[in-house]
Protein backbone atom coordinates (compact mmCIF):
# COMPACT_ATOMS: atom_id res chain seq x y z
CA UNK A 1 0.00 0.00 0.00
CA UNK A 2 1.10 3.63 -0.26
CA UNK A 3 1.53 6.05 2.60
CA UNK A 4 0.37 9.23 3.28
CA UNK A 5 3.39 10.34 1.62
CA UNK A 6 2.45 8.77 -1.42
CA UNK A 7 5.49 6.41 -0.51
CA UNK A 8 6.23 2.83 -1.35
CA UNK A 9 8.81 0.60 0.04
CA UNK A 10 11.68 -1.24 -2.60
CA UNK A 11 10.30 -4.82 -1.62
CA UNK A 12 6.52 -3.74 -1.69
CA UNK A 13 7.74 -2.50 -5.57
CA UNK A 14 8.86 -5.46 -6.50
CA UNK A 15 6.08 -7.41 -5.35
CA UNK A 16 4.35 -5.00 -7.71
CA UNK A 17 6.07 -5.27 -10.55
CA UNK A 18 6.02 -9.25 -10.43
CA UNK A 19 1.93 -8.51 -10.42
CA UNK A 20 2.32 -6.86 -13.14
CA UNK A 21 4.71 -9.16 -15.19
CA UNK A 22 2.47 -12.04 -14.71
CA UNK A 23 -0.89 -10.39 -15.29
CA UNK A 24 0.84 -8.97 -18.61
CA UNK A 25 1.59 -12.73 -19.58
CA UNK A 26 -1.55 -13.80 -18.94
CA UNK A 27 -2.88 -10.80 -21.31
CA UNK A 28 -0.32 -12.64 -24.23
CA UNK A 29 -1.38 -15.74 -23.58
CA UNK A 30 -5.06 -14.90 -23.80
CA UNK A 31 -3.91 -13.04 -27.33
CA UNK A 32 -2.13 -15.79 -29.01
CA UNK A 33 -4.39 -17.00 -32.08
CA UNK A 34 -5.14 -20.28 -32.69
CA UNK A 35 -3.24 -22.17 -35.40
CA UNK A 36 -7.03 -22.67 -36.80
CA UNK A 37 -7.64 -19.04 -37.12
CA UNK A 38 -4.18 -18.49 -39.10
CA UNK A 39 -5.44 -21.61 -41.26
CA UNK A 40 -8.96 -20.05 -42.02
CA UNK A 41 -7.39 -16.64 -42.76
CA UNK A 42 -4.72 -18.45 -45.14
CA UNK A 43 -7.49 -20.21 -46.95
CA UNK A 44 -9.85 -17.71 -47.50
CA UNK A 45 -6.96 -15.26 -48.98
CA UNK A 46 -5.57 -18.32 -50.81
CA UNK A 47 -9.19 -18.67 -52.53
CA UNK A 48 -9.60 -14.92 -53.30
CA UNK A 49 -6.01 -15.02 -55.50
CA UNK A 50 -7.61 -18.86 -57.07
CA UNK A 51 -10.60 -17.09 -58.31
CA UNK A 52 -8.34 -15.60 -61.28
CA UNK A 53 -8.51 -18.97 -62.76
CA UNK A 54 -12.29 -18.70 -64.04
CA UNK A 55 -13.13 -16.71 -67.36
CA UNK A 56 -15.14 -13.80 -65.34
CA UNK A 57 -14.20 -14.36 -61.36
CA UNK A 58 -15.61 -10.99 -60.68
CA UNK A 59 -19.55 -12.09 -59.61
CA UNK A 60 -17.69 -14.52 -56.92
CA UNK A 61 -14.58 -12.47 -55.25
CA UNK A 62 -17.12 -10.58 -52.97
CA UNK A 63 -17.78 -13.92 -51.66
CA UNK A 64 -13.79 -14.58 -50.14
CA UNK A 65 -14.20 -10.77 -49.25
CA UNK A 66 -17.00 -10.85 -47.17
CA UNK A 67 -16.10 -14.23 -45.55
CA UNK A 68 -12.58 -13.07 -44.30
CA UNK A 69 -14.65 -9.82 -42.60
CA UNK A 70 -16.95 -12.27 -40.93
CA UNK A 71 -14.47 -14.56 -39.85
CA UNK A 72 -11.83 -12.54 -38.39
CA UNK A 73 -14.91 -10.63 -36.63
CA UNK A 74 -16.20 -13.99 -35.36
CA UNK A 75 -13.14 -14.98 -33.94
CA UNK A 76 -12.42 -12.29 -32.49
CA UNK A 77 -15.55 -11.81 -30.39
CA UNK A 78 -15.26 -15.45 -29.15
CA UNK A 79 -11.81 -15.10 -28.16
CA UNK A 80 -12.82 -13.30 -25.50
CA UNK A 81 -9.52 -11.25 -26.01
CA UNK A 82 -7.30 -10.00 -28.22
CA UNK A 83 -3.86 -8.68 -28.83
CA UNK A 84 -2.82 -5.03 -29.85
CA UNK A 85 -0.83 -4.16 -33.08
CA UNK A 86 2.75 -4.76 -32.43
CA UNK A 87 4.70 -1.84 -32.43
CA UNK A 88 5.23 0.33 -35.37
CA UNK A 89 9.01 0.19 -35.18
CA UNK A 90 10.46 1.15 -38.44
CA UNK A 91 11.79 -2.64 -39.34
CA UNK A 92 8.28 -3.99 -38.47
CA UNK A 93 6.42 -0.59 -41.01
CA UNK A 94 8.87 -2.17 -43.47
CA UNK A 95 8.17 -5.80 -42.96
CA UNK A 96 4.60 -5.45 -43.26
CA UNK A 97 5.20 -3.16 -46.40
CA UNK A 98 7.17 -5.72 -48.26
CA UNK A 99 4.58 -8.15 -47.07
CA UNK A 100 1.86 -6.52 -48.69
CA UNK A 101 4.31 -5.86 -52.28
CA UNK A 102 4.69 -9.68 -52.43
CA UNK A 103 0.90 -10.31 -51.91
CA UNK A 104 0.44 -7.39 -54.73
CA UNK A 105 2.76 -8.76 -57.36
CA UNK A 106 1.72 -12.10 -57.29
CA UNK A 107 -1.67 -10.86 -57.35
CA UNK A 108 -1.20 -8.80 -60.42
CA UNK A 109 1.41 -11.05 -61.41
CA UNK A 110 -0.71 -13.82 -62.03
CA UNK A 111 -3.44 -11.94 -63.69
CA UNK A 112 -1.48 -10.95 -66.24
CA UNK A 113 0.75 -14.15 -67.31
CA UNK A 114 -3.23 -15.93 -67.13
CA UNK A 115 -4.79 -13.27 -69.79
CA UNK A 116 -1.53 -13.21 -71.69
CA UNK A 117 -0.93 -17.00 -72.04
CA UNK A 118 -5.06 -17.76 -71.02
CA UNK A 119 -2.92 -20.03 -68.67
CA UNK A 120 -5.81 -20.93 -65.99
CA UNK A 121 -3.24 -22.96 -63.98
CA UNK A 122 -1.56 -19.45 -62.32
CA UNK A 123 -4.02 -18.45 -60.06
CA UNK A 124 -4.22 -21.76 -58.54
CA UNK A 125 -0.27 -21.87 -57.97
CA UNK A 126 -0.54 -18.41 -56.87
CA UNK A 127 -3.54 -19.32 -54.23
CA UNK A 128 -1.93 -22.20 -53.06
CA UNK A 129 1.93 -19.72 -53.11
CA UNK A 130 -0.22 -16.71 -50.89
CA UNK A 131 -1.99 -18.97 -48.85
CA UNK A 132 1.37 -21.06 -47.70
CA UNK A 133 2.81 -17.52 -47.26
CA UNK A 134 -0.27 -16.21 -45.13
CA UNK A 135 -0.09 -19.42 -42.71
CA UNK A 136 3.79 -18.81 -42.34
CA UNK A 137 3.36 -15.45 -41.05
CA UNK A 138 0.53 -16.15 -39.16
CA UNK A 139 2.27 -19.28 -37.32
CA UNK A 140 5.21 -16.63 -36.90
CA UNK A 141 2.92 -14.24 -35.42
CA UNK A 142 1.41 -16.25 -32.52
CA UNK A 143 5.68 -17.53 -31.80
CA UNK A 144 5.70 -13.82 -31.34
CA UNK A 145 2.62 -13.57 -29.08
CA UNK A 146 4.30 -16.90 -27.27
CA UNK A 147 7.31 -15.36 -26.77
CA UNK A 148 5.99 -12.72 -24.99
CA UNK A 149 4.24 -14.90 -22.48
CA UNK A 150 7.01 -16.43 -21.45
CA UNK A 151 6.43 -19.88 -22.33
CA UNK A 152 8.13 -20.24 -25.52
CA UNK A 153 5.59 -23.04 -26.32
CA UNK A 154 3.74 -23.86 -29.66
CA UNK A 155 0.71 -25.70 -29.14
CA UNK B 1 15.53 10.94 -1.56
CA UNK B 2 13.32 11.04 -4.36
CA UNK B 3 9.51 11.51 -3.80
CA UNK B 4 7.45 8.72 -5.14
CA UNK B 5 5.09 9.68 -8.49
CA UNK B 6 2.83 6.38 -7.89
CA UNK B 7 -0.69 6.91 -9.82
CA UNK B 8 -3.09 6.45 -6.98
CA UNK B 9 -5.87 5.25 -9.01
CA UNK B 10 -3.70 2.49 -11.11
CA UNK B 11 -1.79 1.04 -7.81
CA UNK B 12 -4.88 -0.39 -6.06
CA UNK B 13 -3.93 -3.89 -6.40
CA UNK B 14 -6.91 -5.05 -8.07
CA UNK B 15 -6.73 -2.05 -11.02
CA UNK B 16 -3.12 -2.45 -11.30
CA UNK B 17 -3.52 -6.23 -12.30
CA UNK B 18 -6.48 -5.02 -14.20
CA UNK B 19 -4.41 -2.48 -15.91
CA UNK B 20 -1.38 -4.97 -16.74
CA UNK B 21 -3.59 -7.65 -18.16
CA UNK B 22 -5.42 -4.97 -20.37
CA UNK B 23 -2.09 -3.80 -21.43
CA UNK B 24 -1.06 -6.50 -24.35
CA UNK B 25 -4.72 -6.26 -25.39
CA UNK B 26 -6.69 -4.46 -27.90
CA UNK B 27 -9.80 -5.29 -25.84
CA UNK B 28 -10.73 -7.69 -23.16
CA UNK B 29 -14.25 -8.90 -22.20
CA UNK B 30 -15.60 -8.53 -18.86
CA UNK B 31 -16.07 -12.26 -18.08
CA UNK B 32 -12.35 -13.17 -19.63
CA UNK B 33 -11.44 -10.33 -17.21
CA UNK B 34 -13.00 -11.44 -14.12
CA UNK B 35 -12.01 -15.07 -14.59
CA UNK B 36 -8.22 -13.76 -14.75
CA UNK B 37 -8.82 -11.48 -11.53
CA UNK B 38 -10.35 -14.16 -9.62
CA UNK B 39 -12.65 -11.68 -8.30
CA UNK B 40 -16.45 -11.46 -8.43
CA UNK B 41 -18.54 -9.09 -11.15
CA UNK B 42 -19.53 -6.80 -8.81
CA UNK B 43 -15.73 -5.97 -7.51
CA UNK B 44 -14.49 -6.15 -11.33
CA UNK B 45 -17.25 -3.42 -11.87
CA UNK B 46 -16.50 -1.13 -8.72
CA UNK B 47 -12.47 -1.03 -10.08
CA UNK B 48 -13.66 -0.76 -14.10
CA UNK B 49 -15.91 2.29 -12.80
CA UNK B 50 -13.19 4.06 -10.84
CA UNK B 51 -10.41 3.52 -14.07
CA UNK B 52 -13.56 4.41 -16.31
CA UNK B 53 -14.11 7.68 -14.52
CA UNK B 54 -10.34 8.79 -14.24
CA UNK B 55 -10.61 8.15 -18.47
CA UNK B 56 -8.03 5.25 -18.58
CA UNK B 57 -10.65 2.28 -19.64
CA UNK B 58 -13.14 2.63 -21.96
CA UNK B 59 -16.10 -0.07 -22.70
CA UNK B 60 -17.88 -1.35 -25.53
CA UNK B 61 -21.28 -3.51 -26.08
CA UNK B 62 -20.93 -6.09 -28.09
CA UNK B 63 -23.58 -9.17 -28.60
CA UNK B 64 -22.95 -12.89 -29.93
CA UNK B 65 -25.66 -15.61 -30.15
CA UNK B 66 -28.22 -13.10 -28.60
CA UNK B 67 -26.01 -12.44 -25.67
CA UNK B 68 -24.85 -8.81 -24.35
CA UNK B 69 -21.31 -8.57 -23.99
CA UNK B 70 -18.84 -6.06 -23.00
CA UNK B 71 -15.46 -5.49 -23.46
CA UNK B 72 -12.83 -3.07 -21.75
CA UNK B 73 -9.90 -1.41 -22.83
CA UNK B 74 -7.03 0.80 -21.85
CA UNK B 75 -7.62 4.15 -23.53
CA UNK B 76 -4.58 6.55 -24.80
CA UNK B 77 -4.14 7.98 -21.13
CA UNK B 78 -4.62 4.88 -19.48
CA UNK B 79 -1.59 3.42 -21.37
CA UNK B 80 0.65 6.49 -20.43
CA UNK B 81 -0.57 6.67 -16.79
CA UNK B 82 0.16 2.84 -16.59
CA UNK B 83 3.46 3.27 -18.16
CA UNK B 84 4.51 5.74 -16.24
CA UNK B 85 3.01 4.24 -12.57
CA UNK B 86 5.48 0.22 -13.86
CA UNK B 87 8.30 2.92 -14.46
CA UNK B 88 8.31 4.67 -11.00
CA UNK B 89 7.50 1.03 -9.32
CA UNK B 90 10.83 0.03 -11.40
CA UNK B 91 12.94 3.00 -10.10
CA UNK B 92 11.52 2.44 -6.05
CA UNK B 93 12.38 -1.08 -6.36
CA UNK B 94 15.93 -0.87 -8.01
CA UNK B 95 16.51 1.04 -4.87
CA UNK B 96 17.12 -2.45 -3.53
CA UNK B 97 19.55 -3.31 -5.20
CA UNK B 98 21.25 0.07 -4.91
CA UNK B 99 20.84 -0.67 -1.10
CA UNK B 100 22.91 -3.62 -0.82
CA UNK B 101 25.49 -2.17 -2.83
CA UNK B 102 25.63 0.83 -0.80
CA UNK B 103 26.21 -1.57 2.07
CA UNK B 104 28.63 -3.77 0.73
CA UNK B 105 30.71 -0.79 0.07
CA UNK B 106 30.95 -0.10 3.92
Amino acid sequence: MIDENNELSPDQAQDALESVAKMEGAGWRRAVPDRWFGAGVALLIASLFALYALQDPYPYIVFPIIGLAVFIATAREKSGAYGREFPSTTANVWMHVLFAAVLLIIFFGSIVIRRTFDAAWVPLVAGLLVGLIVFVASENERRAYLMKTGSGEIK
Amino acid sequence: MKKARLNTIIHAPNRLQICAFLSPLQEAEFQVLRDELGVSDSVLSKHLKQLEEAGYVAFRKGAINGRQRMWASLTKSGRKAFSGHVQELTRIASTIDNGRELRRGD
